[in-house]
């Protein structure tokens, strides 16, 4: 099936803004592009009002997006706490496997 | 709607008619929050089903739902307001606004998430227990009976009750 021209990067700064406007729980959300698929938007959010969990396995959620159609791509959204975000970015906490930090994108409140 | 989505709908409408009925019996607070917070901990994975994907283990997941909800492609946005009984889709974004912080102070219940504080099922903080859920006059069940609270009870109940309606948006 051909697919139409995917926007990726417009599409996840898209999707970044419209979680900071809404919540205001959140106040930075990180782009990770690299080692993503094609159709495959990857965010780390920061979030003041998630609790600290007793344990730091990371696990985003897949919000299948346009299933089927021609605009189809999957959003990945991992929720951290400001604590665990300091971590991953000094590089004392993991990411999900194959996700990384290099050329990430900041898209702050 | 697919298979597991129909799976953890059933059991989101099976917990939210706990709920109702305990609420109906005059049930002390605990348990009718415990049980609310578990149908919105349910109904919020079988909508992240729709990906085909296992969404995380956790309890949390009913305010990333809501937040998903405000930003379905616009072709389904009329569909969504219909359901919810919001006249433009502005109208529903707006309200997702002012009801995040009653929906993270529900997920915030289940006990993994209450930091050691109130939380229907157990007595806290955990070392010195101090407090038991049955005797406790939770804060959060008065927000749910007043204004904001009650239209955020009214969104729950349409969201369980009507799952096929947007399963797929």
């Amino acid at each position: 099936m051909t697919k139409t021209a995917f926007d990726k990067d417009g599409l996840a700064r898209w999707y970044a803004s419209q979680h900071l406007k809404v919540d205001e729980a959140i106040p930075s959300i990180f782009y990770l592009p690299a080692g993503s698929g094609e159709r495959e938007i990857r965010l780390v959010e920061v979030n003041e009002r998630i609790g600290d969990r007793t344990d730091d396995y990371l696990e985003p959620i897949d919000f299948g997006i346009d299933m089927g159609m021609e605009s189809a791509h999957k959003l990945f959204v991992l929720d951290v706490t400001p604590d665990q975000w300091n971590r991953i970015d000094s590089g004392r906490l993991s990411l999900p496997k194959d996700w990384s930090l290099e050329g990430m994108v900041p898209f702050r409140r | 709607m697919n298979v597991y989505q129909e799976h953890w709908w059933n059991q989101a409408k099976s917990d939210y008619e706990a709920f109702a009925f305990l609420r109906r019996e005059g049930a002390r607070q605990c348990h009718c929050l415990h049980y609310l917070q578990m149908a919105t901990e349910k109904i919020a994975k079988a909508y992240f089903w729709r990906s085909g994907s296992p969404p995380p283990r956790n309890h949390s997941g009913f305010v990333q739902c809501l937040r998903f909800l405000g930003q379905v492609r616009r072709l389904d946005q009329e569909r969504l307001c219909r359901l919810l009984k919001f006249s433009r889709f502005t109208d529903f974004e707006n309200w997702i606004r002012t009801a995040l912080p009653l929906a993270y102070d529900l997920e915030h219940l289940s006990p993994n998430l209450a930091n050691d504080g109130p939380n229907p099922e157990y007595p806290w903080p955990h070392h010195e227990p101090a407090n038991a859920p049955a005797t406790h006059d939770f804060a959060i069940w008065r927000e749910l009976e007043h204004g904001r609270g009650r239209d955020l009870m009214r969104v729950i109940g349409t969201l369980v009750e009507r799952f096929p309606e947007y399963a797929d948006t």
